[in-house]
């Protein structure tokens, strides 16, 4: 399997070119052209049917597709939601932790299973993260900027900055005085420590969600 | 106090470095990081001598406006990098005192405490066709951080120069200023799409800005999940 | 008229210079700023009745403007999201615009409105394509930076991501073959291009991007 990264460092996107018979693992939503032979399959992860619907809503589930060449080789271009940046890391063993929204495509070898990691007693406050496990290229993407930080020690970042860590490296999700926003009315800041290479961002996508929460439509009383 | 802005085109950022006594204001939410040694501390208006405006939670640009002030907790110098909402360029202006400068409340970033910032004026048109245009006035020396929402073009008018609203970030009050319609009716003007336009005469400078949120966040806005009222 | 586009791939903007009295076309909302003395006008893209349908889709304005100066002057327009900004010379050809995407043209082009269903429903923009016909200049744009790619046969493009195309290429609309349902696998549907010809893909989608956003409210 070849790929390319292109369009870096604002608007990136990823073309995979397969050979017959091989796969790639990518987010469902992330094809954006492809050879019209590829096979495609789709699979779910955890939650009900009914779950899972509602999730699409509030963009919560997570859920692959596998593309894969049949009878002669094709490509595939995969772009994520936001804009930003994609990085190939080659996944040798060793596990690695993703914030959901970061994942885009995997060598079908790397397993991925998700979990949400709240603040205890609080629904829907914190952050889903993916566990990558195997080996294989992994591509992930930023909403912004990547930066890769070889941590030895410990590191406070805002959660919406961090994109992908070691799974080896500790950490701890708590609350921050509140820096005014009345959507997130709270900062969640991540405490990482131990030795291991974490990514961050360097855009926070709560900010552009509280810019445009004003442009949303207003739903109507009546409801049908 | 050391401002440098950090060129990286969509996603360029600020670095502040202040030690002693100095201190930065910028809109909350802008800090994506700092140094352990920088205070932060969130305030509803940064202004006169410190203390709360009237008008705590003031929206400006439809949104709840607080601001973000940062100081070195020991003397020593410490770094806080600073982020925009937007894709754009960002620009450091230094004021010299001459002249007060006009800047859109979406479109600032942050500025030295020194400077006196007057969210209170909304001064320009009103309520002209549901169209509100509020701007924050910036007085004193210092450096005022700007960004643009795409590419940041700087203008010296000299005469007679017309900007759609939306693409205004910031303007030395030494030019004369009046709200307009594009076209030369309102019927015209809406059916073309455009709202107000700001007519500068006059001599001085105007930043503006490729794109426009307000048309980004209409596009963007019809596609979000709806929300309640209020 | 000379133009000049300036910021791309991030955010491009378009400035023309208009001699005295010559007209340009652009997306109605697009003018950024503008010489003192510049006239607008307005026109309809379409017609009446089509114009409705796109207003009903949900895309807001149905008009696009129409700009001169008496004595000449300078506009510079920008579409509602950054991206890229493209330029084609039309020499009696014709061309094939997705909503959202045409920015602007010299009037010696004729753009035609053709309703098709599969805009309004997945990439949220209206409900329409638009064909370029004629000989002048004309302008598109992106969300996201813009690539070429040449069709040899057949290929498959995301509907929100396809920009424009040669109109010589045929296309059906489809759901992802293979998936089990659209819904899940996350790809709206899709335009399967057959025969010969260049399509532009934009490398990121408003529908995305709203959709990332929109999992972060409660």
């Amino acid at each position: 399997m070849d790929h390319t990264i292109e369009a870096r460092p604002t608007y990136a996107y990823l073309e995979l070119t397969l050979n017959p018979g091989e796969k790639v693992a990518t987010e469902g939503g992330a094809m954006a052209w492809m050879s019209t032979g590829l096979k495609i399959q789709t699979s779910t992860r955890g939650g009900l049917m009914a779950g899972l619907k509602r999730s699409m809503l509030t963009g919560e589930s997570f859920f692959q597709n596998t593309y894969e060449a049949i009878n002669e080789p094709g490509i595939l271009g995969l772009t994520p939601s936001q804009p930003g940046d994609i990085l190939a890391h080659q996944m040798t063993g060793k596990e690695l932790l993703l914030e959901k929204g970061a994942y885009l495509a995997s060598h079908p070898d790397v397993k991925l299973s998700s979990n949400f990691q709240g603040l205890s007693g609080l629904f829907n406050e914190g952050m889903f993260v993916l566990r990558a496990t195997g080996d294989g290229l992994l591509f992930f993407n930023s909403y912004g900027s990547i930066e890769k930080i070889d941590l030895d020690g410990e590191y406070i970042v805002d959660n919406g900055l961090a994109v992908a860590w070691d799974a080896d490296l500790s950490y701890t999700i708590t609350r921050a005085r509140s820096l005014g926003s009345f959507l997130f009315s709270d900062q969640l800041l991540m405490r990482f420590s131990g030795r291991g290479s974490l990514w961050v961002q360097s855009r926070k996508p709560r900010v552009l969600a509280s810019w445009a929460h004003p442009f949303r439509p207003v739903q109507r009383r009546d409801r049908r | 106090m050391d401002v440098q802005v950090e060129d990286r085109g969509a996603f360029s950022w600020v670095q502040v470095g202040l030690e002693g006594e100095e201190q930065f204001v910028s809109e909350s939410g802008a800090m994506f990081r700092a140094s352990t040694n920088i205070d932060i501390e969130v305030t509803t208006r940064g202004g006169k001598g410190g203390g709360i405006l009237s008008g705590i939670g003031r929206s400006l640009a439809g949104e709840s406006f607080f601001l973000s002030t940062y100081r070195s907790l020991d003397g020593q110098p410490g770094d806080v990098g600073l982020a925009p909402t937007h894709q754009g360029e960002i620009r450091k202006i230094e004021l010299d005192g001459s002249a007060r400068w006009l800047c859109t409340g979406g479109s600032y970033l942050g500025s030295a405490r020194s400077l006196e910032l007057d969210t209170a004026f909304q001064g320009i048109g009103g309520m002209l066709s549901g169209e509100s245009l509020s701007f924050m006035g910036v007085t004193g020396e210092g450096p005022l951080v700007v960004t643009a929402f795409g590419k940041l073009t700087e203008i010296e008018v000299d005469g007679n120069f017309t900007v759609d609203t939306g693409h205004v970030v910031a303007f030395e009050e030494t030019l004369s200023y009046s709200v307009g319609k594009a076209a030369k009716s309102f019927i015209k003007s809406f059916l073309v799409g455009e709202g107000l336009v700001l007519k500068f005469s006059g001599r001085g400078r105007v930043y503006v800005q490729s794109h426009n949120p307000d048309e980004f966040g209409k596009s963007l806005g019809s596609m979000l999940p709806p929300r309640r009222e209020g | 008229m000379n133009f000049d586009i300036d910021g791309n791939p991030d955010f491009g903007q378009l400035t023309v210079g208009l001699e005295p009295g010559e007209k340009f076309l652009a997306e109605a909302g697009s003018m950024a700023f503008m010489s003192d003395g510049t006239e607008i006008g307005s026109k309809i893209i379409g017609g009446l009745g089509k114009a409705l349908i796109r207003k009903v889709v949900g895309k807001e304005s149905l008009f696009v403007g129409e700009y001169s100066h008496p004595t000449g002057g300078n506009v510079t327009f920008s579409p509602d999201r950054p991206g890229m900004i493209v330029h084609r010379k039309m020499r009696g050809d014709t061309f094939v615009l997705t909503a959202g995407s045409f920015l602007a043209a010299t009037p010696g082009i004729t753009l035609n409105t053709k309703f098709v269903s599969f805009s309004a429903m997945f990439s949220g923009e209206g409900a329409f394509t638009i064909e370029a016909s004629g000989g002048g200049d004309l302008f598109f744009n992106s969300y996201g930076a813009i690539i070429e790619k040449q069709v040899n046969g057949s290929l498959t493009v995301d509907t929100g991501h396809a920009v424009a195309w040669d109109p010589g290429l045929k296309y059906t609309v489809a759901t992802i073959a293979g998936a089990k349902s659209t819904i899940l696998s996350g790809e709206g549907l899709v335009l399967n291009f057959t025969g010969q010809g260049t399509v532009y893909i934009q490398t990121r989608t408003l529908g995305s991007v709203a959709r990332w956003v929109g999992g972060m409210y409660r």
